[in-house]
């Protein structure tokens, strides 16, 4: 009996051995198998850091060396909502004493919008981005808990608005990535945006890199840096003459941008009203468009360069050619085109017609050339399409279809308008009078960086609208118009300057307002080796709506600065 | 040779002087066990005490890490300091504090004019 009873004893033993031993091997099956991958994962966040590392975006430079976009490091503000509310923190207190640093003058909108954030069921929350060194170390110092910041790099622009228009600036795309918006910025996006890359490393319990341990790094990339055409001084001086004739002229909007004829490189683009990059968000969205490249206007009388330039192109005037329908306003379709002052010359030659800016000789002209001849012409010299300067925002033009011009309609383009332009276009076309002849694409960068590698972007000739021999005639002519033209009072002396006023009313509900104008000038200088073509314009002036007495000054004040700066000196 | 054997054995001295080969190639080979074996324990010493010396450095290169790292972005936002101090808009903002002004106009020299030339 008393040994059943031990065997029975020892048999339960037994089974509470087997029992215990079972349930060991089913909790490590259960955390070696079933759990693996969950706590495998916790192990390896125990155990590994990663971070990132940001891949800075290319830098972008002026011709002259002059950094006009580079990154500056900032830093952006996050926190551990979990982290707060498993600490019983005061989210109030939080908020009270971030916002005091971060915005002194803190709206209750302000308040509530951290506040909400701090509210979220989420790990981390970001709180404020493009925070500066010094802010962060005053919140640093206040050693607040569950609150962090994490490194950035924010686009920086040194010169501030300069060259706004040109450059665009950097925004966030849908998925709170940087990416560039407008200029070259926008254009050159994808090679101007670095590669992230990352670093994961053992640590040991206090966080500490383990020297001896695993160390996987992927190498940062950084963007490609760019060289633009610009030259910082030649931009410097537009805008500045610019900012002063806009107030000066009482103008809506002023633009300018001047060009190598030789090459096709822009040296200087300026649009005012304008913005500073750095803080764009500060600044109408209207601003941010580049006038140059985007807005469309009825050139006016500069126009008539390039008609003038394919009638002798193609043989049928001469700059000796008379105009027999020149006494008088011109009936055309029944309507009467008048001159700009209701004067008229008889018999005036084609090179006075010019001088005058005589739009009754541009209609004899115009039908001298034929509507078939001009539309084609207009199209070689680069209107009616893209001249894919390489700046966002290049506006689609479009000519009238050759089979659809009607008498009036060649009449009115013949003195520039009923025809849609942009002033990129108009400065290129002139640009082949200065040239000799040849169309070229318009650049503003003049070489990609990438590393060792430079990859320079070559002048590309598009077209050759007219011979040498046409645009030597017609450059004879625009001096003439500039010697002995309503502008004449504001050209510098010594010098020769080819050039064209453009006085061309705003077409307003169908038809056009006699006291608003676009008011430009477009001309090259010096006339017999040019350095520079340029294009200044004027919408709606107010103290004058001619193009001679608010363009055609500004132009001329900045021929002045460009003749000192290239060392031009005069040829009389 | 039977008697030299014989002799051999009577004579101890003898015995001494000539070891067999196998006796001294199991002291050689004890020898060099006990080096090797020193120079074992020697080098799982250093070993030990090298990787207890490196781990206890990656707190160091923490913040040497974080170090660099700071003075990385001070030297960054100096340079771009000394840019903005650089835009043309600055320097012509203190030169008129200066004194400087515009150029008003500009005489152009001729080569006939030049008392050097002649």
């Amino acid at each position: 009996m008393e040994s059943a009873f031990i065997t029975a004893r020892v048999e339960f033993l037994k089974l509470i051995y087997i029992l215990a031993l079972s349930s060991v091997v089913l909790m490590l099956f259960r955390w070696q198998i079933l759990n693996y991958d969950l706590l495998s994962a916790k192990a390896e966040q125990q155990h590994f850091i990663s971070y990132k590392i940001d891949g800075p975006r290319g830098v972008i430079t002026s011709s002259d060396s002059a950094m006009l976009a580079v990154n500056t490091p900032t830093f952006l503000l996050y926190a551990l909502p979990k982290v707060i509310e498993n600490k019983n923190l005061s989210k109030n207190d939080l908020v009270t004493k971030i916002l005091n640093i971060l915005s002194p003058e803190y709206s209750k909108e302000h308040r509530a919008e951290f506040y909400s954030k701090l509210e979220n069921n989420l790990q981390w929350v970001p709180l404020r981005r493009n925070i500066s060194l010094e802010t962060k170390r005053q919140i640093d110092r206040l050693n607040l808990e569950g609150i962090g910041f994490e490194n950035e790099l924010t686009r920086f622009y040194p010169e501030a608005s300069t060259a706004a228009h040109i450059l665009g600036f950097i925004g966030s795309d849908a998925n709170g990535a940087q990416k560039g918006y407008f200029g070259v910025e926008g254009f050159y996006n994808r090679e101007l945006k670095g590669i992230e890359g990352s670093v994961r490393e053992e640590k040991d319990a206090q966080g500490s890199p383990i020297l001896l341990g695993t160390f996987i790094k992927r190498d940062a990339k950084s963007g490609r840096n760019l060289v633009l055409n610009i030259n910082r001084s030649v931009q410097y001086i537009v805008e500045k003459k610019l900012k002063e004739g806009i107030k000066k002229y009482g103008a809506k909007s002023a633009s300018s941008v001047v060009m190598d004829p030789y090459t096709g490189a822009i040296l200087a683009m300026a649009s005012v009203p304008n913005f500073d990059p750095n803080r764009f968000i500060d600044f109408p969205k209207e601003y941010y468009k580049n006038p140059i490249v985007s807005d469309t206007y009825e050139p006016g009388s500069t126009f008539k360069i390039f008609v003038v330039a394919s009638a002798i192109n193609e043989g049928v005037i001469k700059m000796d050619t008379v105009c027999d329908e020149c006494d008088g306003p011109v009936e055309v379709g029944g309507y009467l085109i008048r001159t700009w002052n209701n004067k008229y010359f008889p018999n005036t030659t084609v090179a006075d017609v010019i001088v005058h800016s005589d739009n009754t000789g541009m209609v004899f002209i115009g039908r001298k050339l034929g509507a078939l001849k001009f539309y084609e012409y207009s199209q070689k010299f680069g209107f009616g399409e893209n001249t894919q300067i390489d700046i966002e925002g290049e506006a689609e033009t479009k000519l009238r279809p050759k089979d659809e011009w009607k008498e009036i309609d060649l009449a009115t383009a013949s003195f520039g308008q009923g025809i849609a332009v942009t002033p990129i276009q108009i400065v290129r076309a002139v640009s082949v009078i200065a040239s000799g002849g040849k169309l070229f694409e318009p650049h503003v960068v003049k070489s990609i960086i990438d590393g060792n590698n430079v990859v320079e972007i070559k002048p590309k000739i598009v077209g050759n609208p007219v011979s040498e021999d046409t645009a030597r005639v017609v450059k004879e002519m625009m001096v003439n118009a500039v010697e002995r033209g309503e502008s004449r009072a504001f050209k510098p002396k010594g010098f020769k300057i080819a050039g064209k006023t453009g006085t061309a009313q705003i077409p307003v509900a169908g038809h056009y307002d006699p006291n608003k104008t676009i008011a430009s000038f477009v001309g090259f200088a010096p006339a017999d080796n040019p350095k520079f073509v340029m294009l200044v314009r004027y919408e709606e002036p107010s103290s004058s709506i001619f193009g001679s007495e608010t363009a055609a000054p500004t132009f001329f004040e900045i021929a002045k600065e460009l003749f000192t700066y290239y060392n031009i000196i005069p040829d009389e | 040779m039977k008697n030299l054997l014989t002799q051999n054995k009577q004579s101890p001295s003898i015995c001494k002087a000539k070891k067999p080969s196998f006796i001294l190639e199991s002291l050689n080979r004890k020898k060099v066990i006990r080096i090797l074996s020193l120079l074992l324990v020697i080098v799982l010493i250093v070993e030990v005490w090298t990787v207890n010396r490196l781990s206890t450095l990656g707190g160091k290169i923490r913040e040497l890490k974080i170090a660099k790292a700071n003075l990385e972005i001070e030297n960054q936002l100096l340079e771009n300091k000394i840019l903005e101090s650089s835009s043309l808009y600055f320097i012509e903002e203190q030169s008129y504090k200066l004194g400087f002004s515009n150029i008003k106009s500009v005489e152009y020299l001729r080569t006939e004019n030049l008392a050097l030339v002649r």
